[in-house]
């Protein structure tokens, strides 16, 4: 086993008197895919926005690639620099408006990264060939359908080289069609050694692609394993009748 | 009686005196635009105290008349520069016309721009954060370019509203093209006429400022289509 990438230890964080997320831990290794399962509200998306500081965590620390914060008192440049350790794709894309698809790419390789402009363009193009978007890269986003604005987002993230590549519930917003499109896209990333936790809904995804299930509720972290264990033997009740109507669907396939 | 035709022998005479309400409303503008940024910055970023006296300030400038303000500005901040040994009673009348001027613009520009960077989706900041962009860069390339498509109408608004009110520089004396007409007004006891020459020559500078902006609103919105 190598040494995990990325390290949450007993991570809190409250909304007001909310508390939202009550003591996290969680170890990811190069390479591995996690699905961070739950209902909503129960935290996940909170908490993978913890990881890149998009909300600030109230206490515990976090250690991506070797460097080391503790959340109570993160320095804007700890914060930045962790923050370039990562990448996110969002569920409601966030591609810059006012870029093109491939200034979209290029943005965060030559302002945030300093990789030279030549450069970053011949990465950004090669991300945009991996998710069949280089055709495409003079056209703005609004010109653009949802799965291939999720495309070119997953390229963004792809063109950074992340130690750590966070999804949130990368194919909500999209057509059934589509969401399988963009999760076969996600699902040929596997073998990146590329870190890659996914918030998501898509149950049968999680199960054949994901190599450590989590499933989260009202804060805190119910069950963790390997994905067979965790949907054909879930400990917990809750876990039992949160997966209970996507197991019963689908377990002559998987369960017998 | 009314006279048109004396109407055309002002107006050469006054289009003389553009370049002083240009130049006012330019010198407004651009120090207006600048100043602005700045407030809304201030406000957005809740900057310990220059927010609150960013808020202040702008409530101030928006609730008092311009003509209040010109003589705030002319009469009162000689006197409070003196209190701090600044001489700036010998400066040229101009000067403190621009500083009004520059200042209640900014009010009102700084308000457009705030509305404007509020107006961007939280997301496009989360994604600018995600890649590893900074404060600064993340307004400079991603928020500041989609603000400004969104504050065009509003700042056209302020722009125009400029032009109206620079007209009244010349109660303290300016020889704009309003304080050249009441001249004129006076002295060929033509004043109905010379203030309709006026009125027409701020009627065109005010279509040329609306075809502008909504030239530019136009334009900058094909490209960046918000959804």
């Amino acid at each position: 086993m190598s040494e995990a990438v990325l390290t949450v230890r007993n991570l809190h964080k409250s909304f007001g008197k909310a508390e939202v997320l009550r003591g996290i831990d969680l170890e990811v290794r190069p390479g591995e895919t996690v699905a961070l399962l739950g209902s909503s509200g129960c935290g996940k998306t909170t908490f993978l926005r913890c990881l890149n500081f998009l909300e600030k965590a109230d206490s515990g620390t976090l250690a991506i690639a070797g460097q080391t914060v503790h959340l109570q008192r993160a320095h804007k440049k700890d914060i930045l620099a962790l923050r370039r350790k990562t990448a996110m794709v969002f569920q409601d894309y966030g591609l810059y408006r006012n870029k093109t698809v491939l200034q979209n790419v290029t943005e965060g390789l030559t302002v945030a990264r300093g990789v030279p402009k030549a450069q970053a363009v011949t990465r950004a193009l090669k991300s945009l060939e991996q998710v069949g978007m280089a055709a495409r890269s003079e056209a703005y986003p609004h010109e653009l359908s949802g799965g291939q604005q999720q495309r070119v987002g997953i390229a963004r993230a792809l063109a950074l080289e992340p130690a750590v590549l966070l999804f949130d519930e990368p194919t909500s917003a999209l057509d059934p069609e589509k969401v399988q499109e963009i999760l076969d896209l996600i699902r040929s990333l596997k073998d990146t050694p590329t870190a890659k936790i996914i918030v998501t809904h898509e149950m049968a995804f999680a199960y054949e692609c994901a190599d450590s299930v989590i499933f989260m509720d009202e804060g805190l972290i119910l069950e963790e394993g390997a994905p067979k264990d965790v949907f054909g033997n879930p400990k917990n009740e809750r876990t039992r009748r949160f997966l209970e109507r996507f197991t019963a669907d689908k377990a002559p396939e998987y369960f017998i | 009686m009314f006279d048109a035709s004396y109407i055309l022998t002002f107006l050469p005479k006054l289009l003389e005196s553009l370049p002083v309400t240009l130049g006012l409303v330019g010198v407004a503008t651009a120090a207006g635009l600048l100043l602005g940024l700045l407030f809304a910055l201030a406000r957005l970023e809740k900057l310990p105290v220059l927010a609150e006296a960013s808020t202040v300030l702008i409530s101030f400038l928006r609730g008092t008349p311009v003509l209040v303000q010109m003589f705030v500005v002319y009469y009162g901040l000689p006197l409070l520069l003196q209190g701090i040994g600044i001489d700036i009673l010998r400066w040229d009348k101009i000067i403190f016309i621009y500083i009004t001027y520059a200042l209640n613009a900014s009010a009102y520009f700084s308000e457009g721009i705030r509305a404007a960077v509020l107006a961007v989706p939280a997301r496009q900041w989360d994604a600018a954060a995600a890649c590893g962009l900074t404060k600064g860069q993340s307004y400079r390339r991603v928020i500041l370019p989609q603000a400004l498509p969104i504050a065009i109408p509003s700042l056209g608004m302020t722009f125009t509203g400029l032009l109206q009110d620079s007209s009244l520089a010349f109660s303290l004396g300016i020889l704009d093209v309003m304080g050249r007409a009441k001249t004129l007004g006076a002295l060929t006891s033509r004043a109905l006429e010379a203030y309709a020459a006026a009125a027409v020559i701020f009627i065109i500078l005010t279509l040329l400022s609306n075809a502008g902006f909504h030239t530019a609103g136009r334009s900058r919105k094909r490209k960046e289509a918000l959804t």
